[in-house]
């Protein structure tokens, strides 16, 4: 597979075909954070490995029209800001899994839907140890645009997760799909918070979200229990099956390989 | 012999007497059936059991083998070997049932995978089930039938030595009635348990026939008997034994 290994801010390895054409741009006069471009140049699939501290990051992604791209998006992650944005050209689809484990972390996500036709499937599972803010906002500039998109966190012990989520639908780019999902279980609702938006100025659009945040549900631990199964074994069942919901086959195992949980 | 005894039991939820000095002693090798209208407290019994926390205990006790179990956690009186099939099994997305079933058993000291896995296929299959069953999520988009199969499936893995079966009819149709009926059957002749059904129809009695039919109503036994009684019942409903009491 098309392998990127990021060590801070900057490419430790990369190992790509021409499909995906990777760029790094380092910080300069200019620019006071490393960038790194990655453009899908054709279909193709791409593994980003990430163990960031302590530092800045910027990432553009792009798809070209009629392009399939996926990504599966892991990462270690302590006190670390970073900046990506995503540029959907015509009838281009991205498939894009991000899971992220660890402490402090800022990051502001920009997706433009830009040509008609372009459609993205977005999925972040976090596991947070730390103070962890996701703002992600998805700009629909064109007509029959699909966005789904799924913001998944579980809060360990003092983790706390900030979920902002935000769909822009401009008057006429008509029929718009969007499904938006953000859940968060966490022991210390205090600790959390989500913020779901959806600032749509067209009639013909079709938008869904739903938000949920709280501990695993007390009839889900139940059940369990009456299986002989220990309370804190049941908790780690359900949140493992939280942290795998939405994610295919082929890449759990990768996610198992990569991310510290008590997978079984 | 294992034997769990139901002592006087009184149970509240949000300050409603739901239980009032309920009684009743299951011993290994006995059948029992509880019938009773619908909101009279069967499924609340059979939570209580299990150590539900939603509910609150007045008074009474429930004993397992001669010791009080109702300081113990639901998963310890599971693992003593009490089972409730639920009358509503819940989803658990993203949880199989493979993966329930290994983490329920793994600890066990006899346990080996490749057996697990072949004792699994085998109750799967006389189940009628889907063998795609035991990597789906639990319960999620089952049908009502397939739910109930699931639970008995459960039953058989965990082999346990009360079991409880909350309307494990409900939702069968006329064959899975029959397989479920005759799978409990089986179990029993191979283990001999304590099984107490709790339904509202003589059909399923004719599968799992009770040595002991109780009537419960509005929190306490009202009349016991034996498998005539559940015949009695379908026929002239519960009105007779309301104007008895
Ligand atoms: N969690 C709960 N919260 C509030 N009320 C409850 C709860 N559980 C049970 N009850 C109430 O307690 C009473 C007994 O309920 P239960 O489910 O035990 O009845 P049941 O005999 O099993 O009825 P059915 O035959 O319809 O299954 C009902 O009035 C019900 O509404
Ligand atoms: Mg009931």
């Amino acid at each position: 597979m098309n392998t990127i290994i990021i060590e801070d801010d900057f490419i430790k390895n990369c190992s790509c075909q021409k499909n995906i054409e990777i760029n790094e741009t380092l910080k300069n006069e200019l620019f006071s954070v490393n960038t790194i471009e990655i453009h899908f140049k054709e279909n193709g699939k791409l593994c980003i490995k990430g163990n960031q501290k302590e530092t800045k990051l910027k990432i553009i992604y792009s798809v070209d029209p009629n392009v399939k791209a996926e990504i599966i998006d892991m990462r270690k992650l302590s006190g670390v800001k970073i900046a990506e944005e995503y540029h959907l050209k015509e009838k281009s689809e991205l498939h894009i899994i991000k899971f992220y484990e660890g402490f402090d972390l800022k990051k502001q996500d920009t997706i433009y839907m830009e040509e008609k036709g372009a459609k993205i499937f977005y999925v972040l599972k976090s596991l947070a140890s730390g103070k962890q803010r996701y703002n992600t906002m998805i700009y629909h500039r064109n007509i029959d645009t699909s966005c789904e998109i799924y913001h998944h966190g579980v809060s360990r012990e003092k983790g706390c997760i900030s979920f902002d989520v935000t769909n822009i639908i401009e008057k006429g780019m008509k029929n718009t799909y969007v499904e938006q999902q953000n859940r968060i279980i966490t022991s210390n609702m205090k600790l959390c918070k989500i913020n779901p938006n959806l600032i749509v100025d067209e009639q013909d659009v079709i938008a869904n979200h739903s938000a949920h945040l709280g501990d695993v549900d007390n009839n889900e631990l139940f059940y369990l229990m009456t299986r002989g199964i220990n309370k804190e074994d049941a908790r780690n069942l359900l949140i493992r099956g939280f942290l795998l919901d939405k994610i295919k086959e082929e890449d759990i195992s990768e996610i198992k390989d990569f991310i510290s949980f008590d997978w079984r | 012999m294992h034997k769990l005894e139901i002592k006087d039991l009184c149970v509240d939820i949000d300050e409603k007497q739901i239980l009032k000095n309920f009684n009743l002693t299951l011993k290994e090798g006995e059948i029992h059936a509880i019938m009773g209208p619908n909101g009279t407290g069967k499924s609340t019994l059979s939570k209580v059991i299990m150590g539900d926390s939603e509910y609150t205990i007045k008074s009474g006790d429930i004993l397992y083998d001669d010791e009080s179990i109702m300081s113990l956690p639901t998963d310890e009186r599971a693992r003593k070997g009490i089972f409730l099939g639920m009358q509503m099994p819940i989803e658990l997305e993203g949880v199989t049932n493979a993966d329930l079933l290994k983490t329920a058993l793994h600890d066990k000291d006899d346990f080996k995978l490749m057996s697990f896995i072949k004792e699994l296929n085998k109750h799967v299959e006389d189940l009628s089930m889907d063998k795609e069953m035991i990597h789906r999520s639990v319960n999620l988009g089952f049908s009502g039938g397939e739910r109930k199969k699931n639970e008995i499936l459960q039953m058989y893995m965990l082999k346990p030595n009360i079991i409880i079966l909350d309307e494990i009819d409900s939702g069968l149709d006329v064959d899975s009635l029959r397989i479920v009926g005759e799978n409990v059957m089986n179990y029993y002749k191979e283990r001999k348990p304590a099984i107490l059904v709790i339904t509202h129809y003589q059909r399923l009695l004719n599968y799992i026939k009770p040595d002991f039919v109780h009537i419960l109503y509005d929190g306490s036994i009202i009349k016991s008997g034996d498998a005539s009684l559940g015949l009695e019942i379908e026929e002239n409903g519960y009105d007779p034994l309301k104007e008895v009491e």
